[in-house]
């Protein structure tokens, strides 16, 4: 067959539309068989499919879309009402056809006997449907309660959302983001009824079952591919003949009804009034590479130019300047998508997961309009599926224990997305049972992620955040939709990379939200270039915080070593430094630091990456890189600066953890807006002393930590004294001889004081409420640090008491 | 592999690499290669290929040849596959040879192993040997090392 591949290509971006648009349709005349308006629609889609398919030759489509048509035209006609199990089969269709043209795309193989089993499927609905009107009153009509009360008894009332249609909830279990309030085709308030339709079958894969009890549809899937056309009549009266038994209003599983239908819409719309074309997306990253190109030889130009004294050619390259930088913005424009596309399966998702672990689940979506490079939306797609499931599976409760905890037996799953700082944030909250953190606390222990001892003096965020780490699963079973202990890990991963981060929120018994941030774009980045003797590096800007220069004498005593790892003293706050050139084996481990500290702060971890000098920011363009430089773990990726070298930017968070800095946390915010009432805020070195416990000195006071191997100890008069920095100075041993490894130099207004303790701890910043009085002679006071009874160190008393 | 029409030829040490034409992207001398810390001995550096970045590869350790005389100015044979591109850093290009049926062979026994994973085949001139590299086995092996070092 000879055909325009022009034409070709176009019948498969256009078929997968009519396949997104049908299934749009199908979400919304479950949450309302009514809608006349999503029933013409999906008859339109089936149609426009089946004709281009006929045209193109596409046998297999055309059957499967023409069958499809017939059901619709049931609906239309208004001879039957949809249910659940023919939405079922139409859905199925639905993804039956997208194989198919994926399959005709790529030249690949069908298989005819699924395609003729899906066929069979649809008829028996459609048999169902002209059988009479008995099939009618289980499908029950608009209930007037629902109608009069939309929102208020859903107990959650959506927000309206920039520009949208109103957003109506209703307790039936539907949203209803369109023009006009809809009611749910089915109400269910009774408990009992909602247990009872949770227990009813899901449309899964189950053996094929000759027509059961009678209470019960068949399952659709259930006819898939064993049951012969002869079977028919037979199983299709009885189906028919369905609600005898006491089952509630529409026994058919329909958990969960959302009607996204809004953007297909809306785009339909601009389609039409204002002449849009389709480009091919590989023909835009063309044009956003050769962008990125331009911007690197303009920054080339701009270099060049600036070292002469011409105006006439700084006036013309003042202009390419400009006008590469509007370039740069509008090409980027087109690259950006509404967050709408990413979540535009999510719906189908929700309604798959609802339906198979018995739950009835709202979805509301706020600022789907959201821009965001296309590239990120392609990263988005998995973790935001994987972060649904779990919310459904997870974060809801079944309908009897929601109903059992006072709550509407309805779940509601809620994605919001905003711009703010330029970054985008993407939230998705549940009203479900929450995480609780004992349980978090548990299952990490019991997985070997922490220690009991560091589990009990974790504070509650650092436990939620445990979620996160691979390896981590609560779920009680593990369910064939989650719950395998790999997830949570990977959505964190996958926006870590590409320069976001994640948190988590989560209020036992009230529900749960994840937020995602993320940059706007990947494709061209401001960055900061660094120097480590003559070889540049590039760290983002997303990342940077500040940039402390180590050039004084002064700024350079604030660097204290801990465990042979360096540190720098920024304000009160202990910040471990990872000098660059050592870490990346470049020189060899020095006894000084020295250059600049470029302080970077991902996710929690902050720390200071030293390098030699600091050049200038620039846009750069990321380049990807092979596998084979991916492999160290600590380069993001690649670019081509302006003068054409090529220079490495560090992946921050892999860098930090090649410097094992991890252990360090950044200051808690909550924390410190807790201090007023709780106590006075401290950043304390905390220190582990053989039968005293942990002992906690302010970093303030702490000038140097020594192992205690490499300090020489003398005894003189009775007092024992070492060498720093050719003083003397008094030690005071803390614990038995033998007991200490490490020495705290710390200074007081008179002097300075050595703390020979068993072991350095970690630095923490929290509120500590002292009760005074308590413990050594040298005591401050004890007070909880990290959970643990701590004592304070006054340093002053310390050294009294030493000499 | 198909069999090529023409070869690229290049030299590594003593040994002869024919690359199939429609694989090699360009030849480049005296470029600048950033190099990498942190990866293995085989990854040479990054270049600019026109804007984009291609790894560099050094031939003679991934062919175990030992190390290059200090004097010898290596050239940098661009090799595609797929959308992929690599730079494989060799002694010299030398010419552009015809392939002739008759010349063609299997790859033959006792070769060194780390030779033998790269060669699809050989081709046998009147004078010297010729061998084949197989370019999407070559990428397909810096892959794999990858993976072996992320299970060890």
């Amino acid at each position: 067959m000879s055909m325009d591949p022009a034409i070709v290509a176009e019948f498969f971006a256009e078929g997968n539309e009519h396949l997104d648009a049908l299934e749009a349709c199908l979400l919304r005349l479950e949450g309302n068989p009514g809608d006349t308006d999503a029933i013409d629609r999906s008859f339109r889609a089936a149609h426009s499919i089946k004709g281009a398919a006929g045209f193109l030759g596409l046998g297999a489509v055309e059957r499967l879309m023409h069958a499809a048509e017939d059901l619709l035209d049931l609906f239309r006609q208004g001879k039957a009402v949809i249910d659940g199990d023919s939405a079922g089969a139409l859905f199925r269709a639905g993804d039956r056809c997208r194989m198919l043209l994926d399959a005709a795309r790529n030249g690949e193989d069908v298989d005819v006997g699924s395609v003729e089993a899906m066929v069979v499927v649809l008829r028996e609905a459609v048999a169902r449907g002209t059988s009479g009107p008995a099939a009618s009153p289980a499908v029950s009509v608009p209930v007037p309660v629902a109608a009069a009360a939309p929102s208020a008894a859903g107990g959650s009332v959506a927000e309206r959302a920039p520009s949208s249609a109103p957003a109506t909830s209703s307790p039936g279990g539907a949203v209803l983001v369109g023009r006009a309030p809809r009611v749910p085709r089915v109400v269910r308030r009774a408990p009992e009824a909602a247990a009872l339709v949770a227990a009813a079958p899901a449309p899964a894969p189950a053996p094929p079952a000759p027509v059961v009890a009678p209470t019960v549809h068949v399952p659709v899937a259930s006819a898939v591919p064993s049951v012969a056309p002869a079977a028919t009549p037979a199983a299709a009266p009885v189906a028919a003949l369905a609600p005898v038994a006491p089952a509630p209003p529409g026994a058919a599983p329909r958990p969960a009804a959302v009607s996204p239908a809004r953007e297909a819409e809306a785009a339909e719309a601009r389609d039409a009034s204002t002449g849009t074309i389709r480009v091919d997306v590989s023909l835009l990253d063309d044009i956003m590479n050769l962008v990125g190109e331009l911007v690197v030889a303009r920054n080339r130009l701009v270099q060049v130019v600036g070292e002469r004294d011409d105006r006439v050619l700084a006036g013309a390259s003042r202009r390419v300047d400009h006008l590469t930088s509007d370039l740069q913005g509008r090409v980027m424009k087109t690259r950006m998508r509404p967050v709408a596309v990413a979540w535009g399966a999510l719906p189908r998702l929700v309604r798959d997961v609802a339906a198979s672990t018995g739950k009835f689940v709202n979805v509301e979506m706020h600022g789907q309009d959201t821009e965001l490079d296309r590239s990120l939306l392609e990263v988005l797609k998995d973790p935001l599926a994987h972060m649904i499931r779990n919310c459904v599976d997870h974060g809801l409760e079944t309908p009897d224990e929601r109903v059992a905890a006072g709550k509407a037996p309805v779940g509601t799953i809620s994605l919001r997305s905003r711009h703010s700082g330029g970054q985008v944030h993407i939230e998705v909250t549940d009203d479900g049972r929450g995480i609780q953190v004992e349980r978090v606390r548990a299952r990490a222990i019991a997985n070997g992620l922490v220690t009991a001892d560091e589990a009990a003096q974790m504070p509650e965020e650092a436990l939620l955040a445990l979620i996160f780490r691979p390896g981590f699963s609560t779920a009680e079973t593990v369910s064939n939709l989650s719950g395998r202990g790999v997830g949570m890990d990977v959505v964190k991963s996958s926006v870590e990379r590409v320069g976001g981060g994640v948190d988590i929120r989560s209020t036992p018994g009230k529900g749960t939200t994840i937020r995602l941030k993320l940059p706007l774009t990947l494709a061209i980045v401001p960055a900061l270039i660094t120097l480590v003797g003559a070889r540049r590096f590039c760290v983002s800007q997303a990342n940077l915080v500040e940039i402390v220069d180590l050039v004084t004498p002064e700024a350079r005593a604030r660097v204290e070593w801990l465990a042979g790892a360096p540190l720098y003293r920024l304000r009160g706050q202990l910040l471990p430094l990872v000098p660059l050139g050592t870490t990346l084996g470049m020189v060899s481990a020095e006894s000084e630091v020295r250059g600049y500290v470029v302080v970077v702060e991902s996710d929690d971890l902050r720390f200071g990456i030293v390098v030699d000098d600091i050049q200038h920011t620039e846009e750069i363009v990321v380049k990807p890189v092979g596998a084979e430089i991916k492999q160290a773990q600590v380069y993001s990726g690649a670019t081509v600066l302006g003068d054409g070298s090529v220079a490495l930017i560090l992946d921050v968070v892999a860098l930090g953890r090649r410097g094992r800095v991890a252990a360090f946390r950044a200051p808690d915010a909550a924390a410190a807006k807790q201090g007023d009432e709780e106590g006075e805020l401290r950043t304390l070195l905390r220190l582990d002393v053989e039968t005293l416990g942990t002992v906690a000195v302010d970093v303030d006071a702490v000038v140097r930590i020594d192992e205690a191997r490499a300090v020489d100890v003398f005894m003189h008069g009775g007092v024992a004294v070492f060498r720093y920095q050719d003083r003397v100075v008094p030690l005071r041993r803390l614990c038995a001889e033998g007991a200490w490894n490490q020495i705290v130099v710390c200074a007081s207004g008179s002097g300075l004081v050595g703390l020979a303790v068993t072991e350095v701890l970690d630095v923490v910043t929290q509120p500590v409420r002292l009760t005074r009085g308590l413990g050594a002679a040298w005591s401050l006071g004890v007070g909880f640090v990290q959970g643990q009874p701590t004592t304070l160190v006054d340093v002053a008393r310390l050294e009294g008491g030493a000499s | 592999m198909r069999t090529p029409t023409h070869l690229v030829v290049a030299r590594v040490d003593s040994l002869l690499l024919g690359f199939d034409v429609s694989d090699v992207r360009e030849v480049l001398n005296d470029e600048d290669v950033l190099p990498v810390p942190l990866t293995p001995p085989v990854v040479r550096g990054l270049v600019n290929l026109r804007g984009e970045v291609v790894t560099v590869i050094d031939a003679r350790t991934l062919l175990r040849c030992g190390p290059r005389p200090d004097s010898a100015r290596p050239s940098n044979l661009v090799v595609q596959h797929r959308r992929d591109l690599l730079s494989l850093q060799v002694d010299e290009v030398l010419e552009v040879a015809e392939v002739v049926a008759s010349q063609l062979g299997p790859r033959p026994d006792g070769m060194v192993d780390a030779v033998r994973r790269l060669a699809a085949g050989v081709l046998q001139r009147d004078r010297d040997l010729v061998i084949m590299v197989d370019v999407a086995g070559l990428f397909e092996q810096l892959v794999g090392r990858d993976d072996r070092k992320e299970h060890a």
